[in-house]
Protein backbone atom coordinates (compact mmCIF):
# COMPACT_ATOMS: atom_id res chain seq x y z
CA UNK A 1 0.00 0.00 0.00
CA UNK A 2 1.48 3.26 -0.71
CA UNK A 3 1.13 6.22 1.89
CA UNK A 4 -0.15 9.27 0.88
CA UNK A 5 2.45 12.21 1.29
CA UNK A 6 1.43 15.59 2.56
CA UNK A 7 2.68 18.10 0.09
CA UNK A 8 1.66 20.89 1.41
CA UNK A 9 4.15 21.01 4.11
CA UNK A 10 6.57 19.65 1.98
CA UNK A 11 8.21 23.08 1.43
CA UNK A 12 8.60 24.18 4.91
CA UNK A 13 9.58 20.45 5.52
CA UNK A 14 12.36 19.85 3.44
CA UNK A 15 13.40 23.64 4.24
CA UNK A 16 13.78 22.72 8.55
CA UNK A 17 15.91 19.48 7.44
CA UNK A 18 18.09 21.56 4.91
CA UNK A 19 18.88 23.73 7.62
CA UNK A 20 19.19 21.43 10.64
CA UNK A 21 22.58 21.75 11.27
CA UNK A 22 22.67 19.59 14.31
CA UNK A 23 25.36 16.51 14.84
CA UNK A 24 22.01 14.08 14.73
CA UNK A 25 22.37 10.94 12.54
CA UNK A 26 21.09 12.02 9.22
CA UNK A 27 19.14 8.62 8.97
CA UNK A 28 17.27 10.44 11.87
CA UNK A 29 17.32 14.15 10.15
CA UNK A 30 15.60 12.20 7.00
CA UNK A 31 13.27 10.29 9.76
CA UNK A 32 12.50 13.34 11.32
CA UNK A 33 11.87 14.37 7.63
CA UNK A 34 9.06 11.68 6.81
CA UNK A 35 7.07 11.56 9.92
CA UNK A 36 5.89 15.48 9.07
CA UNK A 37 5.05 14.50 5.66
CA UNK A 38 3.32 11.26 5.99
CA UNK A 39 0.52 10.29 8.37
CA UNK A 40 0.31 7.28 10.27
CA UNK A 41 -0.73 4.27 8.80
CA UNK A 42 -1.41 1.06 11.20
CA UNK A 43 -0.61 -1.25 7.94
CA UNK A 44 2.30 -1.29 5.79
CA UNK A 45 3.73 1.86 4.50
CA UNK A 46 6.32 1.55 2.09
CA UNK A 47 8.46 4.96 0.92
CA UNK A 48 11.20 4.91 -1.63
CA UNK A 49 13.66 7.19 -1.67
CA UNK A 50 16.52 8.07 -3.70
CA UNK A 51 19.74 9.27 -2.43
CA UNK A 52 22.96 9.68 -3.44
CA UNK A 53 26.09 11.23 -2.40
CA UNK A 54 26.39 13.31 -5.92
CA UNK A 55 25.09 17.10 -6.13
CA UNK A 56 22.37 17.63 -7.52
CA UNK A 57 21.36 20.81 -9.64
CA UNK A 58 17.65 21.09 -8.29
CA UNK A 59 15.78 24.61 -9.97
CA UNK A 60 14.97 26.94 -6.54
CA UNK A 61 10.99 26.94 -8.45
CA UNK A 62 10.76 23.49 -8.96
CA UNK A 63 7.13 22.64 -7.30
CA UNK A 64 6.51 20.61 -4.39
CA UNK A 65 4.35 18.39 -6.66
CA UNK A 66 7.18 17.64 -8.98
CA UNK A 67 9.63 14.73 -8.85
CA UNK A 68 11.90 17.31 -7.38
CA UNK A 69 12.47 19.83 -4.40
CA UNK A 70 14.10 23.26 -4.19
CA UNK A 71 17.49 22.71 -2.41
CA UNK A 72 19.79 24.83 -1.04
CA UNK A 73 23.45 23.25 -0.78
CA UNK A 74 24.12 21.97 3.16
CA UNK A 75 26.75 20.14 4.98
CA UNK A 76 24.55 17.12 4.11
CA UNK A 77 26.00 14.97 1.83
CA UNK A 78 22.84 15.74 -1.00
CA UNK A 79 20.00 16.67 -1.15
CA UNK A 80 16.45 14.33 -1.33
CA UNK A 81 16.34 14.11 -5.38
CA UNK A 82 12.90 12.63 -6.00
CA UNK A 83 10.43 11.07 -4.36
CA UNK A 84 8.68 8.13 -6.13
CA UNK A 85 5.21 9.21 -7.71
CA UNK A 86 2.27 7.10 -5.50
CA UNK A 87 1.53 4.81 -8.56
CA UNK A 88 5.17 4.08 -9.13
CA UNK A 89 6.17 1.02 -8.10
CA UNK A 90 8.45 1.47 -4.44
CA UNK A 91 11.15 -0.36 -2.31
CA UNK A 92 11.34 -1.28 1.13
CA UNK A 93 12.90 1.52 3.19
CA UNK A 94 13.56 -0.01 6.27
CA UNK A 95 15.29 -3.52 7.25
CA UNK A 96 14.26 -7.51 6.31
CA UNK A 97 14.03 -8.67 9.55
CA UNK A 98 11.67 -12.15 9.19
CA UNK A 99 10.27 -14.02 6.17
CA UNK A 100 7.67 -16.17 6.42
CA UNK A 101 7.02 -18.26 2.98
CA UNK A 102 3.72 -20.93 2.38
CA UNK A 103 3.31 -23.12 -0.43
CA UNK A 104 -0.62 -22.41 -1.61
CA UNK A 105 -2.32 -24.85 -3.86
CA UNK A 106 -5.67 -23.68 -5.53
CA UNK A 107 -8.51 -25.81 -4.41
CA UNK A 108 -11.45 -24.14 -5.98
CA UNK A 109 -12.03 -21.31 -8.23
CA UNK A 110 -15.18 -19.31 -8.47
CA UNK A 111 -16.40 -15.70 -9.78
CA UNK A 112 -13.56 -12.50 -8.43
CA UNK A 113 -12.06 -15.22 -5.73
CA UNK A 114 -9.91 -18.46 -5.34
CA UNK A 115 -9.74 -21.08 -2.61
CA UNK A 116 -6.27 -22.32 -1.68
CA UNK A 117 -4.54 -24.52 0.82
CA UNK A 118 -1.30 -22.51 2.40
CA UNK A 119 1.21 -25.11 3.76
CA UNK A 120 4.08 -23.34 5.72
CA UNK A 121 7.32 -23.85 4.23
CA UNK A 122 10.10 -22.22 6.19
CA UNK A 123 8.02 -22.59 9.89
CA UNK A 124 6.58 -24.61 11.95
CA UNK A 125 2.68 -23.75 11.52
CA UNK A 126 -0.80 -25.34 10.71
CA UNK A 127 -1.87 -25.86 7.35
CA UNK A 128 -5.02 -23.37 6.67
CA UNK A 129 -7.19 -22.79 3.92
CA UNK A 130 -8.30 -19.19 2.76
CA UNK A 131 -10.12 -17.25 0.12
CA UNK A 132 -8.32 -14.69 -2.17
CA UNK A 133 -9.84 -12.15 -4.28
CA UNK A 134 -8.85 -11.91 -7.92
CA UNK A 135 -7.88 -8.22 -7.21
CA UNK A 136 -4.89 -9.20 -5.68
CA UNK A 137 -3.52 -10.75 -8.92
CA UNK A 138 -2.32 -9.08 -11.50
CA UNK A 139 -4.77 -9.12 -14.71
CA UNK A 140 -2.57 -10.98 -17.05
CA UNK A 141 -2.01 -13.74 -14.24
CA UNK A 142 -5.67 -14.25 -13.75
CA UNK A 143 -6.85 -16.92 -16.56
CA UNK A 144 -3.73 -19.14 -14.45
CA UNK A 145 -5.67 -19.48 -11.77
CA UNK A 146 -7.52 -22.81 -11.58
CA UNK A 147 -7.61 -25.98 -9.08
CA UNK A 148 -4.03 -27.39 -8.98
CA UNK A 149 -2.39 -24.00 -9.24
CA UNK A 150 0.72 -23.91 -7.34
CA UNK A 151 1.95 -20.61 -5.93
CA UNK A 152 3.92 -19.21 -3.41
CA UNK A 153 3.03 -16.69 -0.61
CA UNK A 154 5.50 -14.25 1.27
CA UNK A 155 5.04 -11.97 4.40
CA UNK A 156 8.20 -9.79 5.14
CA UNK A 157 8.49 -8.18 8.18
CA UNK A 158 10.10 -4.99 8.38
CA UNK A 159 11.47 -2.95 10.71
CA UNK A 160 11.02 0.20 10.10
CA UNK A 161 13.54 3.55 10.33
CA UNK A 162 11.86 4.64 13.81
CA UNK A 163 11.68 1.66 15.58
CA UNK A 164 7.92 0.56 14.25
CA UNK A 165 7.13 -3.00 12.35
CA UNK A 166 5.49 -3.06 9.20
CA UNK A 167 4.29 -5.97 7.09
CA UNK A 168 4.51 -6.61 3.48
CA UNK A 169 3.23 -9.77 1.49
CA UNK A 170 2.91 -10.88 -1.83
CA UNK A 171 1.78 -13.64 -4.23
CA UNK A 172 3.94 -15.38 -6.83
CA UNK A 173 2.45 -17.76 -8.88
CA UNK A 174 4.58 -21.03 -10.18
CA UNK A 175 5.48 -21.44 -13.37
CA UNK A 176 6.39 -25.07 -13.85
CA UNK A 177 7.57 -23.78 -17.52
CA UNK A 178 6.46 -26.11 -20.98
CA UNK A 179 6.63 -29.49 -22.52
CA UNK A 180 9.50 -30.65 -24.57
CA UNK A 181 8.40 -32.80 -27.54
CA UNK A 182 11.09 -34.86 -25.90
CA UNK A 183 9.75 -35.29 -22.76
CA UNK A 184 5.80 -36.04 -23.64
CA UNK A 185 7.05 -38.64 -26.05
CA UNK A 186 8.64 -40.22 -23.07
CA UNK A 187 5.74 -39.92 -21.39
CA UNK A 188 3.42 -41.24 -23.64
CA UNK A 189 6.04 -44.69 -24.16
CA UNK A 190 6.11 -45.38 -20.57
CA UNK A 191 2.39 -44.57 -20.28
CA UNK A 192 1.88 -47.00 -22.48
CA UNK A 193 3.95 -49.80 -21.48
CA UNK A 194 2.36 -48.87 -17.77
CA UNK A 195 -1.22 -49.56 -19.27
CA UNK A 196 -0.19 -52.95 -21.37
CA UNK A 197 0.71 -54.22 -18.52
CA UNK A 198 -1.90 -53.42 -16.28
CA UNK A 199 -3.95 -55.47 -18.52
CA UNK A 200 -2.78 -58.41 -16.90
CA UNK A 201 -3.70 -57.65 -13.17
CA UNK A 202 -6.34 -55.48 -13.46
CA UNK A 203 -9.77 -57.67 -14.59
CA UNK B 1 -18.46 -52.53 6.83
CA UNK B 2 -18.58 -56.46 8.44
CA UNK B 3 -19.93 -58.92 6.23
CA UNK B 4 -20.21 -61.95 8.47
CA UNK B 5 -17.80 -64.40 9.79
CA UNK B 6 -15.03 -61.94 10.45
CA UNK B 7 -14.48 -60.45 6.54
CA UNK B 8 -14.60 -56.75 6.14
CA UNK B 9 -15.01 -54.57 3.54
CA UNK B 10 -13.26 -51.08 3.35
CA UNK B 11 -15.13 -48.44 1.49
CA UNK B 12 -13.11 -45.28 0.68
CA UNK B 13 -10.38 -44.08 3.05
CA UNK B 14 -9.31 -40.98 4.69
CA UNK B 15 -6.54 -39.96 6.97
CA UNK B 16 -7.47 -37.64 10.02
CA UNK B 17 -5.88 -34.16 8.91
CA UNK B 18 -3.87 -33.24 12.08
CA UNK B 19 -2.10 -36.44 12.68
CA UNK B 20 -1.81 -37.74 9.26
CA UNK B 21 -2.98 -41.80 10.67
CA UNK B 22 -5.76 -43.67 8.65
CA UNK B 23 -8.56 -44.00 11.00
CA UNK B 24 -10.47 -46.79 9.51
CA UNK B 25 -7.26 -48.69 9.69
CA UNK B 26 -6.76 -47.72 13.77
CA UNK B 27 -10.51 -48.55 14.13
CA UNK B 28 -10.23 -51.80 12.70
CA UNK B 29 -7.06 -52.49 14.45
CA UNK B 30 -9.07 -51.53 17.84
CA UNK B 31 -11.74 -54.16 17.29
CA UNK B 32 -9.09 -56.77 16.89
CA UNK B 33 -9.37 -57.11 12.86
CA UNK B 34 -6.43 -58.72 11.02
CA UNK B 35 -5.83 -56.28 8.63
CA UNK B 36 -3.81 -58.56 6.35
CA UNK B 37 -6.60 -61.53 6.45
CA UNK B 38 -9.91 -59.88 7.35
CA UNK B 39 -10.29 -57.28 4.93
CA UNK B 40 -11.49 -59.15 1.41
CA UNK B 41 -11.95 -55.96 -0.65
CA UNK B 42 -10.97 -52.13 -0.69
CA UNK B 43 -13.32 -50.16 -3.25
CA UNK B 44 -11.85 -46.86 -4.20
CA UNK B 45 -15.34 -44.19 -4.91
CA UNK B 46 -12.98 -41.84 -6.68
CA UNK B 47 -10.01 -39.94 -6.16
CA UNK B 48 -10.89 -36.98 -4.01
CA UNK B 49 -8.86 -36.78 -1.13
CA UNK B 50 -11.30 -37.00 1.26
CA UNK B 51 -12.24 -40.68 0.19
CA UNK B 52 -9.20 -41.42 -1.61
CA UNK B 53 -6.14 -40.49 0.98
CA UNK B 54 -4.32 -43.61 2.50
CA UNK B 55 -5.69 -46.09 0.29
CA UNK B 56 -2.65 -46.98 -1.15
CA UNK B 57 -1.30 -47.47 2.84
CA UNK B 58 -4.69 -49.64 3.36
CA UNK B 59 -4.01 -51.47 0.03
CA UNK B 60 -0.71 -52.46 0.65
CA UNK B 61 -1.55 -53.83 4.43
CA UNK B 62 -4.38 -55.65 3.51
CA UNK B 63 -2.65 -58.20 1.61
CA UNK B 64 -5.88 -60.48 1.25
CA UNK B 65 -7.93 -57.77 -0.06
CA UNK B 66 -8.89 -57.24 -4.32
CA UNK B 67 -8.65 -53.46 -5.19
CA UNK B 68 -11.41 -52.07 -6.92
CA UNK B 69 -11.37 -49.00 -8.87
CA UNK B 70 -13.54 -46.76 -11.20
CA UNK B 71 -13.17 -48.15 -14.79
CA UNK B 72 -12.37 -45.00 -16.37
CA UNK B 73 -9.08 -44.58 -14.34
CA UNK B 74 -7.78 -48.38 -16.17
CA UNK B 75 -7.99 -46.57 -19.45
CA UNK B 76 -4.81 -45.67 -21.69
CA UNK B 77 -4.99 -41.71 -21.26
CA UNK B 78 -5.41 -41.98 -17.80
CA UNK B 79 -2.23 -43.81 -17.42
CA UNK B 80 -0.97 -40.78 -19.73
CA UNK B 81 -1.99 -38.18 -17.08
CA UNK B 82 -0.44 -39.91 -14.20
CA UNK B 83 2.84 -40.35 -15.90
CA UNK B 84 2.78 -36.46 -16.57
CA UNK B 85 2.18 -35.88 -13.22
CA UNK B 86 4.95 -37.65 -12.28
CA UNK B 87 6.89 -35.93 -14.24
CA UNK B 88 5.91 -32.69 -13.03
CA UNK B 89 6.03 -33.52 -9.61
CA UNK B 90 9.58 -34.82 -9.44
CA UNK B 91 10.61 -32.20 -12.20
CA UNK B 92 9.36 -28.69 -9.91
CA UNK B 93 9.13 -30.62 -6.37
CA UNK B 94 5.28 -30.51 -6.03
CA UNK B 95 3.44 -32.40 -3.33
CA UNK B 96 2.12 -35.71 -4.29
CA UNK B 97 -1.85 -35.45 -5.70
CA UNK B 98 -3.94 -38.49 -5.83
CA UNK B 99 -2.32 -39.45 -8.93
CA UNK B 100 0.82 -40.35 -7.27
CA UNK B 101 -1.66 -42.87 -4.57
CA UNK B 102 -2.65 -44.19 -7.69
CA UNK B 103 0.48 -45.09 -9.02
CA UNK B 104 1.03 -46.78 -5.65
CA UNK B 105 -1.97 -48.83 -6.09
CA UNK B 106 -0.80 -49.58 -9.28
CA UNK B 107 2.62 -50.84 -8.35
CA UNK B 108 1.36 -53.21 -5.28
CA UNK B 109 -1.33 -54.54 -7.65
CA UNK B 110 1.81 -55.42 -9.86
CA UNK B 111 3.64 -57.00 -7.77
CA UNK B 112 1.56 -58.95 -5.75
CA UNK B 113 0.48 -60.32 -9.25
CA UNK B 114 3.95 -61.33 -10.16
CA UNK B 115 5.20 -62.48 -6.69
CA UNK B 116 1.19 -64.86 -6.80
CA UNK B 117 0.71 -67.94 -8.91
CA UNK B 118 -0.41 -65.48 -11.88
CA UNK B 119 -3.86 -66.72 -10.90
CA UNK B 120 -5.11 -64.43 -8.53
CA UNK B 121 -6.06 -61.02 -9.96
CA UNK B 122 -5.70 -57.85 -7.38
CA UNK B 123 -7.66 -55.10 -9.02
CA UNK B 124 -11.04 -54.90 -10.15
CA UNK B 125 -12.81 -52.49 -12.02
CA UNK B 126 -15.91 -51.25 -11.14
CA UNK B 127 -17.96 -50.75 -13.96
CA UNK B 128 -22.37 -50.29 -14.40
CA UNK B 129 -24.04 -53.80 -12.96
CA UNK B 130 -21.39 -55.50 -12.27
CA UNK B 131 -20.54 -57.88 -10.22
CA UNK B 132 -17.33 -57.55 -7.38
CA UNK B 133 -17.77 -60.10 -4.63
CA UNK B 134 -19.72 -63.54 -4.17
CA UNK B 135 -19.49 -65.18 -0.65
CA UNK B 136 -21.51 -68.12 -0.02
CA UNK B 137 -22.99 -68.24 3.07
CA UNK B 138 -21.62 -70.41 5.89
CA UNK B 139 -23.57 -71.83 9.01
CA UNK B 140 -22.82 -68.54 10.82
CA UNK B 141 -23.05 -66.14 8.13
CA UNK B 142 -25.72 -65.35 5.28
CA UNK B 143 -24.55 -64.71 1.73
CA UNK B 144 -22.84 -61.93 0.14
CA UNK B 145 -22.70 -60.30 -3.07
CA UNK B 146 -21.39 -57.00 -3.72
CA UNK B 147 -22.27 -54.67 -7.08
CA UNK B 148 -20.82 -52.03 -8.54
CA UNK B 149 -23.94 -50.11 -10.19
CA UNK B 150 -21.56 -47.23 -11.86
CA UNK B 151 -20.18 -45.72 -13.52
CA UNK B 152 -21.83 -45.98 -17.11
CA UNK B 153 -20.61 -46.40 -20.09
CA UNK B 154 -21.33 -42.90 -21.34
CA UNK B 155 -19.95 -41.54 -18.10
CA UNK B 156 -16.49 -43.12 -19.09
CA UNK B 157 -16.37 -42.16 -22.33
CA UNK B 158 -16.84 -38.60 -21.27
CA UNK B 159 -14.24 -38.93 -18.50
CA UNK B 160 -12.06 -40.51 -20.93
CA UNK B 161 -12.62 -37.03 -23.41
CA UNK B 162 -11.39 -34.92 -20.09
CA UNK B 163 -8.42 -36.73 -19.89
CA UNK B 164 -7.56 -36.41 -23.45
CA UNK B 165 -7.98 -32.57 -23.17
CA UNK B 166 -5.46 -32.73 -20.05
CA UNK B 167 -2.98 -34.55 -21.41
CA UNK B 168 0.47 -33.28 -22.30
CA UNK B 169 1.28 -31.33 -25.11
CA UNK B 170 5.10 -30.23 -26.45
CA UNK B 171 5.22 -26.19 -26.19
CA UNK B 172 2.48 -25.89 -23.73
CA UNK B 173 2.61 -25.01 -20.41
CA UNK B 174 3.16 -27.71 -17.80
CA UNK B 175 0.53 -28.04 -15.41
CA UNK B 176 -1.23 -30.77 -12.84
CA UNK B 177 -4.37 -31.71 -14.28
CA UNK B 178 -7.16 -31.49 -11.85
CA UNK B 179 -10.04 -33.22 -13.60
CA UNK B 180 -13.28 -33.77 -11.12
CA UNK B 181 -13.58 -37.78 -10.79
CA UNK B 182 -17.30 -37.42 -9.30
CA UNK B 183 -18.48 -38.22 -12.57
CA UNK B 184 -17.39 -41.58 -12.73
CA UNK B 185 -17.78 -42.07 -8.62
CA UNK B 186 -18.20 -45.72 -7.92
CA UNK B 187 -21.87 -46.71 -6.26
CA UNK B 188 -21.33 -49.60 -4.43
CA UNK B 189 -24.32 -51.97 -3.34
CA UNK B 190 -24.04 -54.91 -0.72
CA UNK B 191 -26.27 -57.40 -0.21
CA UNK B 192 -26.06 -59.11 3.19
CA UNK B 193 -28.78 -61.95 3.22
CA UNK B 194 -32.13 -59.88 2.69
CA UNK B 195 -30.15 -57.17 3.55
CA UNK B 196 -29.19 -54.35 1.37
CA UNK B 197 -26.90 -51.34 1.93
CA UNK B 198 -26.40 -48.48 -0.85
CA UNK B 199 -23.18 -46.52 -0.76
CA UNK B 200 -23.45 -43.27 -3.10
CA UNK B 201 -19.80 -42.59 -3.24
CA UNK B 202 -20.00 -39.22 -4.59
CA UNK B 203 -22.17 -40.06 -8.08
CA UNK B 204 -23.65 -36.84 -9.29
CA UNK B 205 -27.72 -36.79 -11.07
CA UNK B 206 -26.91 -36.89 -14.35
CA UNK B 207 -27.03 -36.27 -17.34
CA UNK B 208 -28.79 -38.38 -18.81
CA UNK B 209 -26.76 -41.86 -19.46
CA UNK B 210 -24.12 -41.13 -16.34
CA UNK B 211 -24.95 -40.93 -12.42
CA UNK B 212 -27.69 -41.70 -11.00
CA UNK B 213 -30.03 -41.40 -13.94
CA UNK B 214 -27.88 -44.69 -15.36
CA UNK B 215 -28.33 -45.88 -13.01
CA UNK B 216 -32.69 -45.95 -12.09
CA UNK B 217 -32.52 -46.74 -16.01
CA UNK B 218 -31.23 -49.93 -15.57
CA UNK B 219 -32.60 -53.39 -14.15
CA UNK B 220 -34.42 -52.76 -10.65
CA UNK B 221 -33.11 -53.39 -7.00
CA UNK B 222 -34.21 -54.58 -3.56
CA UNK B 223 -34.38 -51.60 -1.65
CA UNK B 224 -31.46 -50.56 1.02
CA UNK B 225 -32.34 -49.97 4.54
CA UNK B 226 -29.02 -47.96 4.68
CA UNK B 227 -27.82 -45.42 2.47
CA UNK B 228 -24.37 -43.32 2.78
CA UNK B 229 -26.17 -40.38 1.32
CA UNK B 230 -23.79 -39.61 -2.27
CA UNK B 231 -21.59 -36.69 -1.84
CA UNK B 232 -22.03 -35.08 1.49
CA UNK B 233 -26.04 -34.64 1.03
CA UNK B 234 -25.39 -32.09 -1.92
CA UNK B 235 -27.93 -31.20 -4.28
CA UNK B 236 -26.09 -32.24 -7.07
CA UNK B 237 -26.19 -35.76 -5.97
CA UNK B 238 -29.80 -35.35 -5.33
CA UNK B 239 -32.17 -37.33 -7.13
CA UNK B 240 -35.97 -38.65 -6.07
CA UNK B 241 -36.11 -41.48 -7.54
CA UNK B 242 -33.37 -42.91 -6.12
CA UNK B 243 -35.03 -42.58 -3.12
CA UNK B 244 -37.85 -43.94 -3.74
CA UNK B 245 -36.77 -46.57 -6.04
CA UNK B 246 -33.78 -47.98 -4.76
CA UNK B 247 -34.04 -47.29 -0.90
CA UNK B 248 -36.97 -48.26 1.63
CA UNK B 249 -39.06 -45.83 3.26
CA UNK B 250 -37.13 -44.15 6.11
CA UNK B 251 -33.84 -45.74 5.43
CA UNK B 252 -30.90 -45.16 8.28
CA UNK B 253 -29.24 -42.52 6.04
CA UNK B 254 -25.33 -41.46 6.79
CA UNK B 255 -23.80 -38.25 5.99
CA UNK B 256 -19.88 -37.39 6.00
CA UNK B 257 -19.56 -33.63 6.10
CA UNK B 258 -17.28 -31.87 3.94
CA UNK B 259 -15.74 -28.45 5.19
CA UNK B 260 -13.25 -27.34 3.36
CA UNK B 261 -13.93 -25.00 0.77
CA UNK B 262 -16.16 -22.13 0.65
CA UNK B 263 -19.59 -24.32 0.25
CA UNK B 264 -19.94 -26.54 3.31
CA UNK B 265 -21.87 -29.78 3.25
CA UNK B 266 -24.27 -30.64 4.07
CA UNK B 267 -26.23 -27.36 3.89
CA UNK B 268 -29.09 -26.18 5.56
CA UNK B 269 -31.52 -26.72 2.68
CA UNK B 270 -29.82 -29.95 2.24
CA UNK B 271 -31.07 -31.74 5.68
CA UNK B 272 -34.08 -29.78 5.22
CA UNK B 273 -34.58 -31.96 2.01
CA UNK B 274 -33.41 -35.31 3.52
CA UNK B 275 -35.36 -35.33 6.93
CA UNK B 276 -38.56 -35.00 4.73
CA UNK B 277 -37.13 -38.28 3.12
CA UNK B 278 -36.20 -40.02 6.11
CA UNK B 279 -35.63 -39.07 10.14
CA UNK B 280 -32.85 -41.24 10.79
CA UNK B 281 -30.49 -39.08 9.81
CA UNK B 282 -26.86 -39.19 11.14
CA UNK B 283 -23.66 -37.10 10.63
CA UNK B 284 -20.47 -37.89 11.55
CA UNK B 285 -19.16 -34.49 12.30
CA UNK B 286 -20.56 -30.77 12.45
CA UNK B 287 -20.88 -28.50 9.60
CA UNK B 288 -19.49 -25.73 11.47
CA UNK B 289 -16.02 -25.23 11.24
CA UNK B 290 -13.95 -26.15 14.25
CA UNK B 291 -12.61 -23.18 16.60
CA UNK B 292 -9.80 -21.33 15.39
CA UNK B 293 -6.62 -22.96 17.09
CA UNK B 294 -3.76 -20.09 18.34
CA UNK B 295 -1.43 -20.91 15.62
CA UNK B 296 -4.39 -20.33 12.88
CA UNK B 297 -5.34 -16.97 14.31
CA UNK B 298 -1.58 -15.85 13.95
CA UNK B 299 -1.27 -17.26 10.31
CA UNK B 300 -4.68 -15.32 9.37
CA UNK B 301 -3.29 -12.28 11.05
CA UNK B 302 -0.29 -12.63 9.00
CA UNK B 303 -1.86 -13.16 5.72
CA UNK B 304 -4.71 -10.56 6.23
CA UNK B 305 -3.27 -8.10 3.64
CA UNK B 306 -4.13 -10.86 0.85
CA UNK B 307 -6.12 -13.75 2.38
CA UNK B 308 -9.55 -13.51 3.40
CA UNK B 309 -11.55 -16.20 6.25
CA UNK B 310 -8.12 -17.73 7.31
CA UNK B 311 -9.61 -21.32 8.64
CA UNK B 312 -8.50 -24.87 9.64
CA UNK B 313 -11.49 -26.73 8.20
CA UNK B 314 -10.20 -29.87 9.69
CA UNK B 315 -11.89 -30.84 13.21
CA UNK B 316 -12.06 -33.69 15.08
CA UNK B 317 -13.40 -37.20 13.14
CA UNK B 318 -16.77 -39.01 14.61
CA UNK B 319 -17.90 -42.40 14.12
CA UNK B 320 -21.06 -43.84 13.24
CA UNK B 321 -21.88 -47.47 13.93
CA UNK B 322 -25.09 -49.07 12.05
CA UNK B 323 -25.23 -52.98 13.31
CA UNK B 324 -28.20 -55.14 12.72
CA UNK B 325 -28.52 -58.71 12.94
CA UNK B 326 -29.49 -60.72 9.72
CA UNK B 327 -32.64 -61.94 11.30
CA UNK B 328 -33.64 -58.81 12.95
CA UNK B 329 -36.10 -55.95 11.93
CA UNK B 330 -34.52 -53.03 12.41
CA UNK B 331 -31.40 -51.08 12.21
CA UNK B 332 -29.16 -50.04 15.50
CA UNK B 333 -27.28 -46.91 15.14
CA UNK B 334 -24.56 -45.54 17.92
CA UNK B 335 -22.59 -42.15 17.58
CA UNK B 336 -19.55 -41.51 18.68
CA UNK B 337 -18.91 -37.87 18.98
CA UNK B 338 -18.46 -35.29 17.11
CA UNK B 339 -21.05 -37.54 15.21
CA UNK B 340 -25.01 -37.12 15.52
CA UNK B 341 -27.99 -37.85 14.74
CA UNK B 342 -30.06 -34.79 13.63
CA UNK B 343 -32.86 -33.20 15.70
CA UNK B 344 -31.37 -35.21 18.58
CA UNK B 345 -28.32 -34.77 21.13
CA UNK B 346 -25.06 -37.27 20.47
CA UNK B 347 -24.83 -40.00 22.12
CA UNK B 348 -28.56 -41.53 21.93
CA UNK B 349 -29.57 -44.95 20.36
CA UNK B 350 -32.00 -45.24 17.38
Amino acid sequence: MTATLDWNHADAATAAILNDSSSAPRADKMAGWLSTLLPQHDDELTVALLMDDRPSPVPATTDPASDAFAATPTEMPSPIRSLRRKESPITTFGRITGLLKWEGMVTNVSDGEFTAELTPMNHDGPIVEADFSFDRLPDSEHAEIHTGTNFYLAVREVAGLRGGKHFTSSIKLRRLGTWSQDTVDSIRERAAKAYRESLKYIE
Amino acid sequence: MHVGDHKWLMIDSCKEQRTGRNIALDYLRSIGVDIAKDIVMIVATHAHDDHFAGIADAFEQATAAKMVVSSALSREEFFVLMESDAVAASQYGLRRSAYSEYRRILQISERRFKSGDGGTIPMIKAMESRQLLQMPGSATAPPVDVWSLSPSDMSVQRAIAKFVTACPVADFPVRRSHLDPNDCSVVVRVRIGDIVILLGGDLPTGPAGCGWEAILASATHTPASVIKVPHHGSVTSHHDRMWDELLDEQPVALIAPFRAGRKRLPAKDDLERIVLKTPHVYLTARTDLPAKRRAVTATADRVASLAREVRDPWGDVGQVTARRKPAASEWTVWTRPPSYRIGHSVGRRR
